[in-house]
């Protein structure tokens, strides 16, 4: 028995130590983050207030909007093409769902200089959980801005709300949930479409080891946008699409854009007077 | 308040199968914690019957939720049927369960599935799966302006249901104390990947009537390797054995 013991105790110690050895897990995070989401919220909104709110205004109410999610950078041969397909389209916004890079120096930097070499597409980005490994918030903050905000396409005619959520530590927690509860209380009657942008996946449609927010939270989100006729609400992290619909709202999660992934695509969104169109682009 | 007319009269019928039945008990307990989803505290009080005859078991229970968060009060119904299995001195129970969590009044959550548990002399096993149901009630489709033809449920089949205690004392003694995980609680069903971490003392006051003390934390994508905290509880009930005190 005392030999089983000990046989179990190192198959254990050794997968720790070679998950360690892999370059891009930060095992500390299973105990805690380095800044919760509560305080990421906080810094989202003070940023928000300093430099105003994201609003585009745009000649016609039909547009495109490119998302994908994952592309843990690392390489940017997707990303890259994504971004130059964003361009040659003239599309109006390029956003990644989380899991931008691995939460590395050198991955940050690389999507910087990414992000620069093409000024004619607006991005935007959250943080998923491996953008907050190795305490790579402030990091990630420095160099694109907050986790928690909103994005308002207006023309003539129509306004449309973009909301980017943060659930990169498995949670959206209490303030950030306090905040979008009031402002889809207060607004959600004044947009012709709202879309929803978060990291994680609150589905569990098949086996697999990513992690969902807690089972109440997804409760009361599902609720949350019910109640208020939300029309599409994306999420990444599982890196294989998935697509299901709850009352009005459609639940979208996406392929992952990381180079080598067989399955690696974006999403088109295309928006019109009449609906919201998606259709995924395989690399 | 239909619910607490069933329970009373469930209740009513528990004790009077009593009288045939080889066991009984009846537990009631109260939880206070918090968490992400509203401020301040939340207090749930939950009272649970069960009955044995013969190697099979059924039970029922109710939970109630008094918090700030916008939600129904009564919050939770579960009921099982199972059988107990002992090849030598160390049981098998394995049950089926189903659990209605009536969350507002747009939606509600419903889980459906199996447990396996053993126990040893300091340690508790359960293993199973559960199917959750997400539903949009009935009532909402039309006091809400969904239209009809809109989805009403997504199903997740396949969850793995697990809890693993150990206890300081043997099963026999007295009075316990035990550490544990587990996605599994009376009234609640996390995912297989939410684990939710588990202090749970009790002590037998007189024959049939114990006390137990439990304090439940639970972390948000610990999995992900990056965790944060999302809640707590702590809780204290009762449970009475009448047969046992004669």
């Amino acid at each position: 028995m005392d030999t089983r013991i000990k046989q179990i105790a190192i198959g254990i110690i050794a997968v720790l130590l070679l998950n360690g050895c892999a370059y891009d897990l930060d095992l500390k995070g299973f105990l805690g983050t380095s800044e919760a989401v509560n305080h990421r919220f906080q810094s989202s909104m003070e940023w928000t207030v300093l430099n105003q709110e994201y609003e585009i205004t745009v000649d016609s109410t039909a547009y495109t909007f490119l998302v994908g999610g994952d592309s843990h950078v690392g390489t940017i041969i997707n990303i890259e093409k994504m971004l130059q397909i964003a361009v040659a389209q003239g599309a109006l916004a390029v956003s990644v769902a989380g899991d931008v890079t691995t939460g590395r120096e050198e991955g940050l930097i690389r999507t910087d200089s990414l992000f620069r070499k093409y000024p004619e597409v607006a991005k935007f980005i959250i943080p998923g959980n491996h953008d907050l490994y190795f305490n790579a918030w402030e990091r990630y903050f420095e160099l694109f801005g907050p986790s928690v905000y909103t994005l308002r396409v207006i023309s003539e005619e129509e306004a449309d709300l973009f909301v980017f959520l943060d659930t990169g530590s498995g949670t959206v927690g209490l303030e950030q949930f306090t905040w979008l509860e009031s402002l889809l209380e207060e607004e959600s009657e004044s947009y012709r479409n709202i879309i929803i942008i978060t990291h994680l996946n609150f589905f569990r449609n098949r086996m697999t080891g990513s992690t969902n927010p807690l089972n109440e939270e997804v409760m009361t989100l599902l609720d949350l946008f019910a109640e208020h006729s939300i029309q599409l609400v994306i999420q990444g992290h599982d890196h294989k699409r998935y697509i299901t619909e709850f009352g009005e709202t459609t639940y979208l999660t996406l392929d992952a854009l990381k180079d080598g992934v067989k399955n690696a695509s974006y999403l088109e969104l295309r928006i019109n007077e009449e609906n919201i169109s998606t259709v995924f682009h395989e690399f | 308040m239909k619910y607490c007319r069933v329970y009373i009269l469930l209740l009513f019928l528990g004790v009077t199968m009593n009288l045939s039945a080889q066991y009984f008990s009846l537990s009631m307990s109260s939880d206070l914690g918090k968490n992400q989803l509203a401020e301040g505290v939340f207090y749930r009080p939950s009272a649970m019957t069960s009955y044995g005859h013969g190697n099979y078991f059924a039970s029922t229970g109710f939970q109630w939720t008094f918090s700030q968060a916008d939600r129904q009060v009564f919050s939770a119904w579960q009921t099982s049927f199972g059988m107990l299995y002992m090849p030598k001195e160390y049981p098998f129970y394995f049950s089926l369960f189903s659990l209605i969590n009536p969350y507002s009044d747009l939606s509600r959550e419903v889980n459906v599935g199996f447990i396996l548990s053993h126990q040893r002399e300091h340690l508790l096993f359960r293993i199973g799966n559960a199917s959750r149901i997400y539903a949009l009630k009935k009532s909402a489709i039309s006091s809400r302006g969904i239209t009809p033809e809109a989805s009403r449920r997504i199903v997740e089949y396949r969850n793995f249901t697990y809890q693993l205690l150990a206890y300081l004392n043997n099963k026999d003694k007295s009075w316990n104390l035990g550490a544990g995980i587990s996605n599994i609680d009376n009234f609640r069903v996390q995912q297989e990947t939410n684990p939710m971490l588990l202090l749970s003392a009790y002590t037998r006051i007189i024959t049939g009537l114990s006390i137990n003390l439990d304090f439940w934390y639970q972390g948000a994508g610990m999995l992900n390797l990056s965790a944060d905290y999302f809640g707590y509880y702590g809780r204290i009930g009762i449970i009475w054995i009448p047969g046992l005190n004669k």
